[in-house]
Protein backbone atom coordinates (compact mmCIF):
# COMPACT_ATOMS: atom_id res chain seq x y z
CA UNK A 1 0.00 0.00 0.00
CA UNK A 2 1.16 3.36 -1.07
CA UNK A 3 2.38 5.80 1.34
CA UNK A 4 -0.01 8.35 0.26
CA UNK A 5 -2.81 5.88 0.66
CA UNK A 6 -2.14 5.59 3.91
CA UNK A 7 -2.69 9.22 4.48
CA UNK A 8 -5.88 9.25 2.82
CA UNK A 9 -7.30 6.49 5.09
CA UNK A 10 -6.44 8.65 8.01
CA UNK A 11 -7.76 12.02 6.76
CA UNK A 12 -11.66 10.48 5.98
CA UNK A 13 -11.69 10.48 9.93
CA UNK A 14 -11.97 13.75 10.75
CA UNK A 15 -13.51 14.23 13.69
CA UNK A 16 -14.78 17.85 16.01
CA UNK A 17 -15.15 17.65 19.82
CA UNK A 18 -18.46 18.11 20.94
CA UNK A 19 -19.73 21.46 22.12
CA UNK A 20 -20.43 20.65 25.37
CA UNK A 21 -17.11 18.48 25.76
CA UNK A 22 -15.38 21.37 25.00
CA UNK A 23 -17.09 23.39 27.65
CA UNK A 24 -16.88 21.03 30.02
CA UNK A 25 -13.36 20.19 29.29
CA UNK A 26 -12.80 24.12 29.56
CA UNK A 27 -13.83 24.19 32.73
CA UNK A 28 -12.24 21.63 34.66
CA UNK A 29 -8.74 22.95 33.10
CA UNK A 30 -9.74 25.78 34.57
CA UNK A 31 -10.52 24.82 37.79
CA UNK A 32 -7.18 23.34 37.67
CA UNK A 33 -5.68 26.58 37.25
CA UNK A 34 -7.52 28.53 40.50
CA UNK A 35 -5.54 27.69 43.18
CA UNK A 36 -8.19 27.56 45.16
CA UNK A 37 -10.42 25.42 43.30
CA UNK A 38 -10.56 21.65 42.93
CA UNK A 39 -7.74 19.86 41.81
CA UNK A 40 -8.17 16.24 41.93
CA UNK A 41 -7.34 14.34 38.66
CA UNK A 42 -8.83 11.01 37.06
CA UNK A 43 -8.11 9.04 34.65
CA UNK A 44 -4.63 8.43 35.00
CA UNK A 45 -4.54 5.32 34.66
CA UNK A 46 -2.02 5.01 37.58
CA UNK A 47 -4.59 3.98 40.14
CA UNK A 48 -6.72 5.50 42.89
CA UNK A 49 -3.76 5.69 45.33
CA UNK A 50 -2.48 8.47 43.27
CA UNK A 51 -5.35 10.27 42.76
CA UNK A 52 -6.47 10.40 46.37
CA UNK A 53 -2.41 11.47 47.35
CA UNK A 54 -2.42 14.41 44.75
CA UNK A 55 -6.57 15.15 46.05
CA UNK A 56 -5.54 15.26 49.35
CA UNK A 57 -2.50 17.39 48.46
CA UNK A 58 -4.05 19.86 46.49
CA UNK A 59 -7.57 20.36 47.06
CA UNK A 60 -8.34 23.90 48.49
CA UNK A 61 -4.34 24.81 48.87
CA UNK A 62 -2.27 27.35 47.33
CA UNK A 63 1.02 26.12 46.04
CA UNK A 64 3.50 26.67 48.63
CA UNK A 65 1.08 24.98 51.28
CA UNK A 66 0.97 22.53 48.24
CA UNK A 67 4.75 21.73 48.49
CA UNK A 68 4.62 21.97 52.64
CA UNK A 69 1.64 19.63 52.87
CA UNK A 70 3.54 17.36 49.98
CA UNK A 71 6.88 17.13 52.20
CA UNK A 72 4.55 16.16 55.29
CA UNK A 73 3.30 13.28 53.30
CA UNK A 74 6.75 12.69 51.96
CA UNK A 75 7.97 13.04 56.09
CA UNK A 76 5.09 10.74 57.28
CA UNK A 77 5.64 7.89 54.12
CA UNK A 78 9.44 8.01 55.59
CA UNK A 79 8.21 7.44 59.13
CA UNK A 80 5.63 5.04 57.75
CA UNK A 81 8.62 2.68 56.54
CA UNK A 82 10.76 3.48 59.33
CA UNK A 83 7.54 1.96 61.38
CA UNK A 84 7.27 -0.97 59.10
CA UNK A 85 10.65 -1.71 58.91
CA UNK A 86 11.00 -1.72 62.71
CA UNK A 87 7.28 -3.51 63.45
CA UNK A 88 9.32 -6.23 60.38
CA UNK A 89 12.46 -6.27 62.47
CA UNK A 90 9.80 -7.09 65.53
CA UNK A 91 8.19 -10.10 63.95
CA UNK A 92 10.84 -12.20 63.56
CA UNK A 93 10.62 -14.83 60.87
CA UNK A 94 12.33 -18.51 61.20
CA UNK A 95 11.95 -18.55 57.47
CA UNK A 96 15.66 -18.38 55.65
CA UNK A 97 14.84 -18.60 52.71
CA UNK A 98 16.82 -15.47 51.41
CA UNK A 99 20.56 -16.78 52.47
CA UNK A 100 23.67 -14.55 51.84
CA UNK A 101 25.35 -17.62 49.18
CA UNK A 102 28.75 -15.77 49.25
CA UNK A 103 28.36 -12.72 51.69
CA UNK A 104 30.92 -12.23 54.12
CA UNK A 105 30.05 -13.69 57.56
CA UNK A 106 29.17 -10.22 59.00
CA UNK A 107 25.94 -10.36 56.73
CA UNK A 108 24.53 -13.52 57.74
CA UNK A 109 21.58 -13.46 60.27
CA UNK A 110 22.53 -12.69 63.54
CA UNK A 111 19.30 -12.22 65.38
CA UNK A 112 19.28 -8.41 66.46
CA UNK A 113 17.14 -7.66 69.63
CA UNK A 114 14.32 -6.41 67.98
CA UNK A 115 14.30 -9.74 66.35
CA UNK A 116 13.84 -11.68 69.89
CA UNK A 117 10.55 -10.03 70.17
CA UNK A 118 7.25 -11.43 68.20
CA UNK A 119 4.34 -9.42 67.00
CA UNK A 120 2.02 -11.64 64.49
CA UNK A 121 0.25 -8.74 62.93
CA UNK A 122 2.96 -6.19 62.19
CA UNK A 123 0.87 -3.60 59.52
CA UNK A 124 -1.69 -3.10 61.91
CA UNK A 125 0.47 -2.91 64.80
CA UNK A 126 0.72 0.65 66.17
CA UNK A 127 2.07 0.62 69.73
CA UNK A 128 5.69 0.79 68.74
CA UNK A 129 8.29 3.75 70.10
CA UNK A 130 9.21 4.58 66.84
CA UNK A 131 5.88 4.93 66.32
CA UNK A 132 4.51 7.28 68.70
CA UNK A 133 7.11 9.88 67.96
CA UNK A 134 6.61 10.14 64.08
CA UNK A 135 3.55 9.46 63.04
CA UNK A 136 1.66 12.95 60.92
CA UNK A 137 -0.70 12.08 58.35
CA UNK A 138 -2.82 9.23 57.04
CA UNK A 139 -0.55 8.06 54.37
CA UNK A 140 -0.16 4.28 54.63
CA UNK A 141 2.41 1.59 53.48
CA UNK A 142 0.43 -1.08 51.46
CA UNK A 143 0.31 -4.21 53.46
CA UNK A 144 2.98 -6.74 51.82
CA UNK A 145 1.83 -10.09 50.08
CA UNK A 146 2.60 -13.18 51.72
CA UNK A 147 5.41 -13.87 54.51
CA UNK A 148 8.20 -12.20 54.71
CA UNK A 149 11.73 -13.59 53.69
CA UNK A 150 14.08 -13.10 55.95
CA UNK A 151 17.11 -10.70 54.51
CA UNK A 152 20.20 -9.57 56.80
CA UNK A 153 19.87 -6.10 58.14
CA UNK A 154 22.88 -5.28 56.54
CA UNK A 155 24.14 -7.01 53.27
CA UNK A 156 27.56 -6.23 52.71
CA UNK A 157 29.17 -6.99 49.08
CA UNK A 158 28.08 -10.48 47.87
CA UNK A 159 25.45 -12.67 46.25
CA UNK A 160 22.01 -13.13 47.89
CA UNK A 161 19.21 -15.43 47.06
CA UNK A 162 15.41 -14.59 47.14
CA UNK A 163 14.33 -17.84 47.05
CA UNK A 164 10.94 -17.22 48.24
CA UNK A 165 10.17 -14.26 46.09
CA UNK A 166 7.61 -14.08 43.31
CA UNK A 167 10.37 -14.94 41.30
CA UNK A 168 13.04 -16.76 42.73
CA UNK A 169 15.76 -14.99 42.18
CA UNK A 170 19.73 -14.39 43.13
CA UNK A 171 21.60 -11.25 42.43
CA UNK A 172 25.06 -9.45 43.53
CA UNK A 173 26.07 -6.73 45.24
CA UNK A 174 29.19 -4.84 44.84
CA UNK A 175 28.61 -2.14 47.72
CA UNK A 176 26.94 -2.54 51.15
CA UNK A 177 22.99 -1.84 51.23
CA UNK A 178 20.76 -1.95 54.36
CA UNK A 179 17.39 -3.81 54.05
CA UNK A 180 14.37 -2.07 54.66
CA UNK A 181 11.46 -4.34 53.68
CA UNK A 182 11.78 -7.97 52.44
CA UNK A 183 8.67 -9.96 50.91
CA UNK A 184 7.72 -11.97 48.78
CA UNK A 185 6.28 -9.58 46.50
CA UNK A 186 9.08 -7.14 46.80
CA UNK A 187 12.58 -6.35 48.57
CA UNK A 188 13.40 -2.91 49.36
CA UNK A 189 16.85 -1.99 50.12
CA UNK A 190 18.55 1.49 51.05
CA UNK A 191 21.36 3.56 51.87
CA UNK A 192 22.00 6.09 54.34
CA UNK A 193 18.95 7.46 56.84
CA UNK A 194 15.80 6.75 55.15
CA UNK A 195 17.54 5.51 51.77
CA UNK A 196 18.53 9.33 51.29
CA UNK A 197 22.10 8.12 50.12
CA UNK A 198 20.14 5.79 47.54
CA UNK A 199 17.44 2.68 47.13
CA UNK A 200 17.05 -0.10 45.64
CA UNK A 201 13.86 -2.07 45.00
CA UNK A 202 12.84 -5.75 43.04
CA UNK A 203 8.59 -5.58 42.95
CA UNK A 204 6.53 -8.06 41.40
CA UNK A 205 2.79 -7.19 40.38
CA UNK A 206 2.74 -4.43 42.54
CA UNK A 207 -0.14 -2.80 40.17
CA UNK A 208 -3.16 -4.78 38.38
CA UNK A 209 -3.46 -5.07 34.97
CA UNK A 210 0.47 -3.35 34.47
CA UNK A 211 2.88 -4.19 31.84
CA UNK A 212 6.06 -3.89 31.77
CA UNK A 213 5.22 -0.96 29.50
CA UNK A 214 2.67 0.73 31.90
CA UNK A 215 5.02 1.15 34.51
CA UNK A 216 7.09 2.74 33.03
CA UNK A 217 4.75 4.96 31.16
CA UNK A 218 3.02 5.88 34.68
CA UNK A 219 6.41 6.81 36.52
CA UNK A 220 6.33 10.71 37.41
CA UNK A 221 5.41 11.70 33.93
CA UNK A 222 5.28 14.82 34.80
CA UNK A 223 7.77 15.11 37.28
CA UNK A 224 10.67 14.02 35.81
CA UNK A 225 12.82 14.44 32.55
CA UNK A 226 13.00 10.79 31.75
CA UNK A 227 14.48 9.20 28.46
CA UNK A 228 12.91 7.01 25.98
CA UNK A 229 12.00 3.78 26.57
CA UNK A 230 14.71 1.39 25.27
CA UNK A 231 14.46 -2.87 25.42
CA UNK A 232 16.72 -4.44 27.49
CA UNK A 233 17.28 -7.94 29.33
CA UNK A 234 16.19 -8.52 32.66
CA UNK A 235 17.27 -11.79 34.47
CA UNK A 236 17.33 -12.79 29.74
CA UNK A 237 14.27 -11.92 29.34
CA UNK A 238 13.09 -8.92 27.00
CA UNK A 239 12.41 -5.77 28.99
CA UNK A 240 12.30 -2.37 28.84
CA UNK A 241 14.15 0.15 30.81
CA UNK A 242 14.52 3.68 31.30
CA UNK A 243 16.65 6.32 33.11
CA UNK A 244 15.46 9.88 34.43
CA UNK A 245 15.72 12.28 36.88
CA UNK A 246 13.33 13.55 39.17
CA UNK A 247 12.44 17.43 39.04
CA UNK A 248 10.01 17.37 42.23
CA UNK A 249 8.88 14.84 44.13
CA UNK A 250 6.49 12.41 43.18
CA UNK A 251 4.23 9.62 43.86
CA UNK A 252 5.36 6.29 42.04
CA UNK A 253 2.53 3.98 43.60
CA UNK A 254 3.20 1.76 40.61
CA UNK A 255 6.24 0.42 41.46
CA UNK A 256 6.69 1.04 45.42
CA UNK A 257 2.78 1.23 46.63
CA UNK A 258 0.54 3.23 47.50
CA UNK A 259 2.71 6.21 49.73
CA UNK A 260 6.17 5.69 47.98
CA UNK A 261 7.39 8.53 46.36
CA UNK A 262 10.37 9.53 44.75
CA UNK A 263 12.51 12.35 46.65
CA UNK A 264 13.28 15.50 43.97
CA UNK A 265 16.14 15.87 42.14
CA UNK A 266 16.84 12.07 42.47
CA UNK A 267 18.19 10.03 39.56
CA UNK A 268 16.40 6.75 38.84
CA UNK A 269 17.12 3.93 36.48
CA UNK A 270 13.86 1.64 36.27
CA UNK A 271 14.05 -1.80 33.97
CA UNK A 272 10.52 -4.03 34.00
CA UNK A 273 10.09 -6.89 32.17
CA UNK A 274 7.24 -9.83 32.35
CA UNK A 275 8.71 -12.90 33.79
CA UNK A 276 7.15 -16.53 34.18
CA UNK A 277 3.79 -14.00 34.11
CA UNK A 278 4.57 -11.85 36.82
CA UNK A 279 5.32 -8.37 36.13
CA UNK A 280 8.96 -7.82 37.71
CA UNK A 281 10.17 -4.05 38.43
CA UNK A 282 13.48 -2.92 39.20
CA UNK A 283 13.88 0.39 40.50
CA UNK A 284 16.77 2.77 41.96
CA UNK A 285 17.67 6.09 42.39
CA UNK A 286 19.57 8.13 44.30
CA UNK A 287 20.74 11.65 44.25
CA UNK A 288 21.12 13.10 41.24
CA UNK A 289 24.73 14.38 41.98
CA UNK A 290 25.65 10.87 42.46
CA UNK A 291 24.53 9.46 39.28
CA UNK A 292 27.50 8.69 37.74
CA UNK A 293 28.64 6.26 40.14
CA UNK A 294 25.37 4.82 41.34
CA UNK A 295 24.13 4.09 37.66
CA UNK A 296 26.84 1.97 36.73
CA UNK A 297 26.61 0.11 39.88
CA UNK A 298 23.19 -0.73 39.90
CA UNK A 299 23.74 -1.64 35.98
CA UNK A 300 25.93 -4.52 37.19
CA UNK A 301 23.20 -5.42 40.72
CA UNK A 302 20.66 -5.86 37.67
CA UNK A 303 22.78 -7.49 35.32
CA UNK A 304 23.79 -10.03 38.17
CA UNK A 305 20.22 -11.20 38.27
CA UNK A 306 19.42 -14.21 37.75
CA UNK A 307 16.45 -16.78 38.24
CA UNK A 308 17.03 -19.57 40.54
CA UNK A 309 15.68 -23.12 39.72
CA UNK B 1 -0.59 17.74 13.18
CA UNK B 2 1.58 20.10 12.40
CA UNK B 3 4.34 21.39 14.97
CA UNK B 4 3.85 25.42 14.07
CA UNK B 5 4.53 27.52 17.06
CA UNK B 6 1.28 29.54 18.12
CA UNK B 7 1.67 32.96 20.05
CA UNK B 8 1.62 32.62 23.32
CA UNK B 9 -0.31 34.87 25.31
CA UNK B 10 0.57 37.53 27.88
CA UNK B 11 -1.14 38.17 31.24
CA UNK B 12 -3.10 36.81 33.54
CA UNK B 13 -2.31 32.79 33.21
CA UNK B 14 -5.88 31.85 33.38
CA UNK B 15 -6.55 34.16 30.20
CA UNK B 16 -3.97 33.12 28.63
CA UNK B 17 -4.87 29.21 29.22
CA UNK B 18 -8.34 29.66 28.32
CA UNK B 19 -7.46 31.39 25.04
CA UNK B 20 -4.75 28.72 24.06
CA UNK B 21 -7.70 26.04 24.84
CA UNK B 22 -9.68 27.64 22.45
CA UNK B 23 -7.30 28.00 20.07
CA UNK B 24 -6.07 24.36 19.56
CA UNK B 25 -9.05 21.96 21.33
CA UNK B 26 -10.47 21.06 18.13
CA UNK B 27 -6.84 20.31 16.85
CA UNK B 28 -6.05 18.15 19.36
CA UNK B 29 -9.39 16.40 19.13
CA UNK B 30 -9.19 15.61 15.55
CA UNK B 31 -5.65 14.53 16.07
CA UNK B 32 -6.76 11.90 18.51
CA UNK B 33 -10.25 11.03 16.46
CA UNK B 34 -7.85 9.71 13.70
CA UNK B 35 -5.04 8.11 15.80
CA UNK B 36 -7.58 6.35 17.58
CA UNK B 37 -10.00 5.12 14.20
CA UNK B 38 -12.56 7.30 15.11
CA UNK B 39 -13.55 6.44 18.98
CA UNK B 40 -15.07 9.66 19.86
CA UNK B 41 -14.78 8.79 23.45
CA UNK B 42 -11.05 7.45 23.63
CA UNK B 43 -9.96 10.93 21.67
CA UNK B 44 -12.45 12.84 24.46
CA UNK B 45 -10.07 11.11 27.56
CA UNK B 46 -7.01 11.53 25.57
CA UNK B 47 -7.56 15.31 24.92
CA UNK B 48 -8.74 15.58 28.47
CA UNK B 49 -5.45 13.86 29.76
CA UNK B 50 -3.16 16.04 27.57
CA UNK B 51 -4.87 19.54 28.34
CA UNK B 52 -4.39 18.31 32.24
CA UNK B 53 -0.66 17.64 31.34
CA UNK B 54 -0.14 21.12 29.77
CA UNK B 55 -2.07 23.06 32.63
CA UNK B 56 0.30 21.68 35.23
CA UNK B 57 3.24 22.52 33.25
CA UNK B 58 2.07 25.80 33.11
CA UNK B 59 1.58 26.00 36.56
CA UNK B 60 5.29 24.67 37.06
CA UNK B 61 6.08 27.30 35.06
CA UNK B 62 6.98 25.31 32.07
CA UNK B 63 8.46 28.17 29.91
CA UNK B 64 6.78 25.83 26.37
CA UNK B 65 3.64 24.83 28.25
CA UNK B 66 1.04 26.95 26.29
CA UNK B 67 3.12 26.27 22.57
CA UNK B 68 1.54 24.01 20.07
CA UNK B 69 4.66 22.45 19.69
CA UNK B 70 4.80 21.24 23.58
CA UNK B 71 1.22 20.07 23.06
CA UNK B 72 1.89 18.33 20.51
CA UNK B 73 4.59 16.60 22.03
CA UNK B 74 2.38 15.87 25.13
CA UNK B 75 -0.51 14.51 23.17
CA UNK B 76 1.87 11.95 20.99
CA UNK B 77 3.21 10.47 24.44
CA UNK B 78 -0.07 10.23 25.64
CA UNK B 79 -1.87 8.33 22.22
CA UNK B 80 2.18 5.95 22.92
CA UNK B 81 1.18 5.65 26.38
CA UNK B 82 -2.54 4.22 25.58
CA UNK B 83 -1.45 1.84 22.74
CA UNK B 84 1.42 0.41 24.72
CA UNK B 85 -1.14 -0.08 27.80
CA UNK B 86 -3.74 -2.40 25.12
CA UNK B 87 -0.89 -3.64 22.99
CA UNK B 88 -0.13 -6.81 25.76
CA UNK B 89 -4.00 -7.84 25.21
CA UNK B 90 -3.51 -7.66 21.66
CA UNK B 91 -0.43 -9.01 21.38
CA UNK B 92 -2.30 -12.64 22.02
CA UNK B 93 -4.53 -12.16 19.16
CA UNK B 94 -1.76 -11.41 16.79
CA UNK B 95 -1.37 -14.96 15.89
CA UNK B 96 -4.71 -15.30 14.36
CA UNK B 97 -5.14 -12.29 13.01
CA UNK B 98 -1.73 -12.35 11.24
CA UNK B 99 -1.98 -13.12 7.39
CA UNK B 100 0.81 -14.61 4.89
CA UNK B 101 -1.62 -13.42 1.69
CA UNK B 102 -0.49 -10.59 -0.35
CA UNK B 103 -1.75 -6.99 0.11
CA UNK B 104 -4.40 -6.01 -2.39
CA UNK B 105 -4.32 -2.68 -4.45
CA UNK B 106 -6.36 -0.08 -2.05
CA UNK B 107 -9.82 0.48 -2.94
CA UNK B 108 -10.70 3.71 -3.61
CA UNK B 109 -14.16 3.70 -3.13
CA UNK B 110 -14.27 3.27 0.67
CA UNK B 111 -16.35 5.95 2.88
CA UNK B 112 -15.35 7.05 5.89
CA UNK B 113 -17.03 4.25 7.85
CA UNK B 114 -15.02 1.63 6.02
CA UNK B 115 -11.58 4.17 6.91
CA UNK B 116 -13.20 3.60 10.52
CA UNK B 117 -13.52 0.25 10.85
CA UNK B 118 -10.44 -0.88 8.71
CA UNK B 119 -8.13 0.79 11.02
CA UNK B 120 -10.62 -0.19 14.27
CA UNK B 121 -9.35 -3.54 13.32
CA UNK B 122 -5.66 -3.28 13.10
CA UNK B 123 -3.74 -4.06 15.88
CA UNK B 124 -2.62 -1.51 18.66
CA UNK B 125 0.96 -1.96 17.65
CA UNK B 126 -0.20 -1.98 13.92
CA UNK B 127 -2.28 1.56 14.41
CA UNK B 128 0.46 3.33 16.17
CA UNK B 129 3.32 2.67 14.08
CA UNK B 130 0.81 3.73 10.97
CA UNK B 131 -0.41 7.19 12.89
CA UNK B 132 3.24 8.14 14.05
CA UNK B 133 4.63 7.68 10.28
CA UNK B 134 1.68 9.20 8.39
CA UNK B 135 -0.48 10.93 10.73
CA UNK B 136 2.27 12.82 12.61
CA UNK B 137 5.18 12.66 9.49
CA UNK B 138 7.88 11.58 11.13
CA UNK B 139 10.77 9.96 10.02
CA UNK B 140 10.77 6.32 10.92
CA UNK B 141 14.21 6.73 13.22
CA UNK B 142 11.53 8.89 15.52
CA UNK B 143 9.17 6.76 15.10
CA UNK B 144 11.21 3.59 16.30
CA UNK B 145 12.83 5.96 19.55
CA UNK B 146 8.63 6.36 20.55
CA UNK B 147 8.34 2.96 20.47
CA UNK B 148 11.39 1.84 21.92
CA UNK B 149 12.44 -0.15 18.54
CA UNK B 150 15.15 -0.23 16.11
CA UNK B 151 14.67 1.34 12.89
CA UNK B 152 14.89 -2.08 11.08
CA UNK B 153 12.30 -3.59 13.17
CA UNK B 154 10.73 -0.31 12.89
CA UNK B 155 10.86 -0.41 8.73
CA UNK B 156 9.22 -4.23 9.24
CA UNK B 157 6.39 -3.56 11.61
CA UNK B 158 5.20 -0.60 9.34
CA UNK B 159 5.47 -2.59 6.24
CA UNK B 160 3.38 -5.06 8.36
CA UNK B 161 0.74 -2.67 9.57
CA UNK B 162 0.26 -1.29 5.56
CA UNK B 163 -0.23 -4.96 4.69
CA UNK B 164 -2.82 -5.37 7.54
CA UNK B 165 -4.16 -2.00 7.00
CA UNK B 166 -5.09 -3.36 3.13
CA UNK B 167 -6.73 -6.43 4.02
CA UNK B 168 -8.68 -5.02 7.20
CA UNK B 169 -9.79 -2.03 4.02
CA UNK B 170 -11.01 -5.48 1.66
CA UNK B 171 -12.51 -7.05 4.66
CA UNK B 172 -13.99 -3.72 5.82
CA UNK B 173 -15.62 -2.70 2.45
CA UNK B 174 -16.84 -6.39 1.73
CA UNK B 175 -19.13 -6.61 4.82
Amino acid sequence: MPDHDVRQVFDMLDGAPTPEFEATLKQRLLDLVDASGPQTITNTGRGPDIEETIAMVKLDAPESSNRRRMLQIFGAVAAAVVIVIVIVAATGNSDESLTPATAPAAATTAPTTADAATTTEPETTTSTTAVASTTVAPTTVPAPQGPRITLPPDLNPGTYELASAVVPLQFTTTQPWSRVLDFQDRVVLGRGPESADGEFLIVFDRFKDATPETILDGLCTDQAVIGAPTPTTLMGVEAFGAEGTTTTACPASSIGGSGFFIGADRTFTIVAAEIDDHVVVVFSSAPAAVSATFIPEIDEQVSSMQKLG
Amino acid sequence: MQGTAAPRDEGHPRDAIAAFYDRSVREVFAYFHRATAGNRQLAEDLTQETFEACVHAARRGEPDALTMRWLIGVARHKLVDHYRRHSREERKLSLVWNRSTEAAPLPFDITSAVAMAALAELSAEHRLVLVLRYLDDLPVAEVATLMGRSTGATESLLVRARRALSESLEDSRDA
